[in-house]
């Protein structure tokens, strides 16, 4: 193997520069080396070298077994159902609508059910949270309901117990605290958003009145909610209307992400933003980490979380004439300025969004901006079943078990063990508690320490009903009976409230055909048909009258300014003192706060902006990496107080000057085997005070980062890495330059390395709304794209076209990277995880990668673009032509096939594609799969075993089910949009269409039809991809420029 | 001396020149009888065609279909709807046989079913691979009838399979449709004769596609 040094070369400059790494950036031969590569160093690499003596004795021993067996196939039962009466019909699959309960981002799903297995999760079309789309927590809820790791039997001071047994140790524990009433009980749960558990919370309160109830959630999503009561004394939920907004602004606020109703933001985000029609809103986002929002918008200011307030307060300052002295640098006030100018001409038309870190005043400030602009019709309210304040309701848990006062605890579904704030000492206070009572979806780090502990069921076995943060009231109904015996919130307090076990569905329907099904919302009682309705359509038809800022504050509108003076007047500047770095907590894009971290499809689900798979690290931008001196891989020691921390360091461009980001969610200690050793726990030093930063003290340590896992790893890759695959899988539009180096033959003179990554910009391609507004072709097709035309002379006879034919267009405008699409490619196609060290070999199996492309000159601070890159189904594919086997052909309806059962491994094909799509099963990534696993398979595609290429199909399983559906009813073609592949239908902003390209009336012909649509490499190469991508186009203030 | 000369351990006895003759005709023939046995005992003409396994209870299609004039759709309800055709549920039986013969020994299995709520465990006959994707419904829409693929099962004590099942199989008639389709409403009908039916009503070109079966 040749050796290739790592010095870096000249740096990139030049007007337009895409980059992937920061190897490309500088130029190494290590970015060159990866583009000209089949796959990463080390993917064929055999682990445990087997002898050529043991390989001929297996080779034997299969060719002896395979004449034995080879007779026929093994005696297969057919099992009928008896009575006939089952709505199911095998082979025909039925959807059932629920809804996925997660707080804030709640979303109205329906599942698809194959033979009673729930194996797909899809949004539901007509619910206001999800409008069809769903977001990667909502596809992933499959695996983690199959997952062998959840708690799967009920613990009393340790000891496995019957769940009989179980109960009536709680029927027990009810009578004693009933006699007390409620003396020295305490609950904890999450934030409550059903109108059931709220019901039974009220009458809890009523034979236990001493009782207190708390609610904690670490993600500080309430943070909107107690704004807006602070300015209009009721808490209400906060909801944006994006789509009707011509500027916003977002202060570290991942509205697209993190924060609450992902999903619909990003589809009313996304109607708004569209080149095509002209019409485009303009985003403006200051933020210290990169967020989903952060890298759609169209200018970025780098800052650090605390200072993020002092941009409000400037803005406010400006438009209100109040007199300031905060020192910014000049970017800062350049970007200030240019936004003020911009929301004072869409007044009325314009949002400032502020992030649940931020603190409370600011969020106040922020909406009150908002109603002195007019926005506040643009900002609505829903009822809250449950007001509370999640950082004081556990502190005041804590103080009180320090105190002694309590003495019995039930924690319902959370996990403070792991999550509560390092400075209350949970543990301590639990250890103070005589009974605490846990129930969860795992034995986690809060069970360990619970006196008794009992499985939870999951939410596709429960009964259940949520009111969404988007203010929709839907139910939930179970798609299987519990797997483990679990039982859900509401059966636990049905229990502690009646006294009796009593099954979730009775006590949800007699509370919703009973009186006052929920208070809070004062809805009426449903009818028997109301409730069918609601249980087939997934949600109840009752919508209460939406209420908007504008009119709830209309009567503090004259004092408004005053209001915001005083709290310009009341700011203080945070300072980090010297030698002291401001630390970040984002929820992770994987693991949410820590609940999905054993889930496998979300742990190998690649960061958005670092790649990074299985781990988080500390992220720093390359200025403060050079001041630390450190590199990638090297520990950093965090320091709080006395609490510290150990994460390894990542550099990556985008993150704000002496800022470090560590995302909230890893390093647990009590999981299951796919969060096991994954990363390093953020909570240790995270404190009530400033749950969204904290200054801490940072040592670079001289170790680097090792992981237990990557033990067993040949020598080939060095151990202590961070998987990323941001280099895996790239492409280089000037492949000749490659392989002119590899026969030694000079290089072309046209060629050269600088021009290779420029070239870059002919994958993904970019412009301004301005350029795009004058010369539509310029910024898809300008000329530096037509520079070297090849002359389209195909080697073969054009393929025959029969019938219709199938394409897709994915719009970078709108694509926010948020990986919905990814997760939702891996439900549907039984694509299997390998984990981190296979990613490390460069094995992952995901048929989508987004690439991420950083863009621009300034190192530590450049824009950034997504592209979700499979299979693009060329008419001249160069894979299907050097195919030994015939395994991968052409359909006659242009899909580029993949018959696995004829595929010996060759690994031409995924040598010749340029797009690198073509994933190969190094391994049987199947064979030791948990017996529970095998629920979760779509038996509609097959499963491939170890030396299968495989790749994206177009969901082909889709398509030929429609077809023979409009073929049983004599329809000869399907109509458009009647085949959604997967990733299609879960991507928020609809951003991937898909469709018919020989029909010219079809939604995907239209879009194709647009100036800004390219074929990727197609003019490099003539492969005459199906897929084409929409130029990224961004709306930029001319001022800013 | 010529007698010792002749039986001396030295030499080859006469009859070895015959022998790489003998070897080569030998080798020959094994060679020919290891391909010819492979290609006709391993091929699923062989090893699928005929098969029958016993059923846990003897049901007879001969009985049911040919004498007493069942149609295939009364029990196989889902070979219009879904890819399979579905084995009844074991009401279906009860329908007739709770009046009908309800307390013949054969019945038992059936019985206890119905008794325990437990299924009857049917031995499936036409195994299709895991890779390879039948829908039922495409095919009896299209016109092509239950004999085409199962043969006449009106005649049959056991169900028997007598089609191989395999590639090249599926394939003759994907290329040369005709004399396998049938009028909508001789689907089910089980004789010998050519299907009349015209292909000109498969309103898209007959696919060969891989995608269509292997996905």
């Amino acid at each position: 193997m040749k050796k290739f040094s790592k010095e870096p070369k000249t740096p990139l400059s030049g007007e337009k520069k895409l980059w992937r790494s920061l190897d490309e950036y500088y130029q190494t031969n290590n970015a060159e080396e990866a583009k000209g590569r089949e796959f990463t160093d080390g993917a064929s690499v055999l682990e445990s070298p087997i002898s050529r003596k043991s390989f001929l004795q297996l080779l034997g021993a299969s060719f002896a077994l395979a004449g034995l067996t080879a007779c026929r196939r093994p005696e297969e039962k057919i099992l009928p159902y008896t009575d006939g009466k089952s709505a199911l019909t095998q082979g025909k699959s039925l959807y059932y609508s629920t809804t996925f309960p997660l707080r804030f981002k709640e979303l109205g799903i329906q599942v698809e059910s194959h033979e009673g297995r729930p194996t797909k999760i899809e949004g539901n079309p007509i619910h206001r949270s999800s409008k069809g789309s769903s977001n990667s927590y909502a596809q992933a809820a499959i695996f983690e309901l199959y997952d062998p790791d959840r708690s799967t039997v009920p613990k009393i001071k340790g000891a496995s117990v019957s769940v009989e047994q179980a109960l009536q140790w709680l029927r027990d524990k009810r009578h004693s605290i009933v006699e007390k009433k409620g003396q020295g009980v305490a609950f904890l749960q999450n934030p409550i958003n059903s109108p059931t558990v709220a019901g039974l919370i009220k009458q809890l309160k009523e034979i236990l009145p001493e009782a207190h109830f708390h609610q904690w959630e670490p993600s500080h999503h309430t943070s909107g909610q107690i704004g807006i009561k602070s300015i209009i004394q009721k808490q209400y939920q906060p909801n944006y209307l994006l789509d009707q907004a011509q500027v916003i602004v977002s202060l570290d606020a991942d509205f697209l992400g993190l924060e609450a109703n992902d999903v619909l933001n990003a589809k009313a985000f996304a109607k708004n933003r569209n080149p095509d029609s002209g019409k485009m809103s303009r985003l403006y986002a200051a933020e210290p980490a990169w967020s989903l929002t952060g890298s759609m918008a169209d200018h970025r200011l780098r800052i650090s979380a605390h200072q993020v307030p002092s941009v409000l307060v400037q803005i406010g300052a400006i438009l209100t004439g109040a007199s300031i002295s905060i020192k910014t640098d000049e970017q800062s006030t350049h970007f200030i300025k240019a936004v003020v100018q911009d929301l004072i001409a869409h007044k009325g038309r314009s949002l400032i969004l502020v992030g649940m870190n931020q603190p409370i005043w600011v969020h106040e400030l922020a909406l009150r901006i908002n109603l002195l602009l007019e926005n506040g019709a643009l900002i609505t309210l829903h009822p809250v079943l449950e007001p509370t304040h999640p950082v004081e309701s556990i502190t005041d848990l804590t103080h009180q078990a320090h105190a002694g006062k309590i003495d019995t605890l039930f924690i319902l579904g959370c996990n403070p063990v792991y999550d509560a704030p390092a400075n209350l000492d949970f543990d301590g206070a639990l250890k103070k508690i005589n009974s605490v009572i846990h129930l969860g979806l795992y034995a986690d780090e809060t069970a360990q320490a619970a006196l008794c502990h009992i499985p939870e069921a999951h939410f596709l076995e429960s009964w259940g009903d949520v009111y969404s943060s988007s203010g929709v009231l839907s139910p939930i109904q179970p798609l299987i009976s519990p797997l483990f015996d679990g039982i859900t919130e509401i059966e636990l307090l049905g229990l502690l409230v009646f006294g009796q076990m009593r099954k979730g569905y009775d006590i949800l329907r007699s509370n919703w055909l009973g009186s006052e099904p929920c208070p809070a919302l004062n809805c009426a009682t449903v009818s028997e048909f109301d409730w069918e309705n609601a249980l087939r359509i997934g949600l109840f038809e009752f919508e209460p009258k939406d209420k908007d800022l504008h009119s709830e504050a209309a009567n503090l509108l004259p004092s408004n300014k005053e209001s915001i003076l005083k709290l310009i007047a009341n700011y203080r500047e945070e300072v980090i003192p010297d030698g002291f770095y401001e630390v970040v907590f984002p929820l992770s894009y994987s693991m949410y706060d820590g609940r999905y971290n054993n889930n496998g499809w979300l742990q190998e689900l690649p960061d958005p902006f670092t790649k990074l798979v299985w781990d988080n690290a500390a992220l720093v931008c390359p200025s403060t990496a050079a001041s630390l001196g450190v590199q990638n891989n090297q520990l950093l020691e965090l320091v709080v107080g006395d609490k510290k921390v150990k994460a390894p360091v990542y550099i990556t461009p985008g993150v704000a000057s002496k800022t470090i980001v560590l995302s909230l969610g890893y390093g647990r200690t009590v999981t299951g085997r796919y969060g096991q050793n994954a990363g390093v726990n953020a909570y240790k030093i995270r404190s009530s005070a400033h749950m969204g930063w904290v200054a801490a003290q940072v040592t670079k340590l001289s170790e680097l980062y090792r992981d237990a896992r990557t033990d067993f790893l040949p020598n080939i890759v060095s151990h202590n890495e961070l998987a990323t695959t941001q280099k895996h899988l790239s492409q280089d539009p000037s492949e000749k330059f490659y392989f002119a180096k590899e026969k030694s033959l000079p290089v072309l003179a046209s060629t050269n390395i600088a021009q290779m990554i420029e070239n870059s910009d002919r994958v993904l391609r970019s412009g301004t709304l301005e350029q795009y507004l004058k010369e539509p072709k310029s910024v898809a097709h300008g000329e530096k794209h037509h520079g070297e035309h090849v002359k389209k002379l195909p080697l073969w006879d054009p393929l025959p076209q029969k019938g219709q034919q199938w394409g897709m267009a994915i719009d970078l405008t709108s694509c926010i990277g948020c990986g919905a699409c990814a997760i939702a490619c891996q439900a549907e196609n039984n694509i299997p995880i390998v984990g981190k060290n296979q990613v490390l070999l460069g094995r992952h199996m995901n048929w989508i990668r987004i690439d991420r492309y950083y863009e621009g000159e300034d190192i530590d601070n450049p824009l950034t673009a997504h592209q979700p890159v499979a299979c693009v189904h060329c008419e001249n594919a160069p894979c299907e032509n050097v195919c030994p086997a015939a395994a991968t052909t052409h359909s006659s309806d242009g899909l580029n096939d993949m018959t696995y059962n004829r595929c010996i491994g060759t690994r031409y094909c995924a040598n010749n594609c340029h797009y690198k799509v073509r994933r190969f099963n190094f391994l049987d990534y199947r064979g030791e799969v948990p017996e529970i696993r095998k629920l979760m398979y779509n038996p509609e595609v097959t499963l491939r075993s170890r030396g299968v290429m495989e790749k994206c199909t177009y969901c082909v399983q889709r398509i030929r089910k429609s077809q023979t559906y409009f073929s049983t009813v004599n329809i000869k073609e399907v109509p458009d949009g009647e085949i959604v592949p997967a990733c299609a239908q879960a991507c928020p902003t609809q951003a991937i269409v898909f469709g018919d390209i020989s029909n010219p009336n079809t939604k995907v012909s239209q879009i194709k039809a647009s100036s800004r649509s390219y074929q990727m490499l197609d003019e490099e190469f003539n492969t005459k991809p199906r897929t084409s991508y929409g130029a990224r186009i961004r709306n930029n203030n001319p001022e800013l420029t | 001396m010529s007698d010792t000369k002749a039986s001396s351990p030295f030499l080859f006895r006469k009859w070895t020149n015959k022998l790489p003759k003998i070897v080569v005709f030998l080798g020959g023939l094994l060679t020919v009888g290891v391909i010819g046995g492979v290609w006709y005992y391993a091929s699923p003409k062989n090893t699928q065609v005929g098969y029958s396994p016993k059923q846990p209870i003897p049901y007879s299609h001969k009985l049911h279909v040919d004498e007493l004039g069942m149609d295939c759709r009364y029990c196989h309800t889902g070979v219009e709807k879904t890819k399979q055709a579905l084995i009844p549920p074991s009401q279906t039986c009860m329908n007739c046989h709770s009046s009908i013969k309800s307390d013949s020994p054969k019945l038992e299995a059936l019985r206890t079913s119905i008794k325990n709520n437990q299924p009857i465990p049917w031995i499936r006959v036409h195994q299709l691979p895991g890779h390879a994707h039948f829908p039922h419904m495409r095919h009896i829409q299209k016109g092509v009838g239950c004999v085409s693929c199962h043969g006449r099962v009106d005649q049959m004590e056991q169900v028997k399979q007598v089609s191989p099942l395999s590639m090249s199989w599926c394939l003759d008639c994907h290329q040369n449709p005709a004399g396998h389709i049938r009028e909508k409403e001789k689907i089910t009908e089980m004789t010998d004769a050519k299907g009349t039916g015209s292909t000109e009503n498969l309103n898209t070109p007959l696919k060969t596609d891989c995608s269509r079966c292997h996905r």
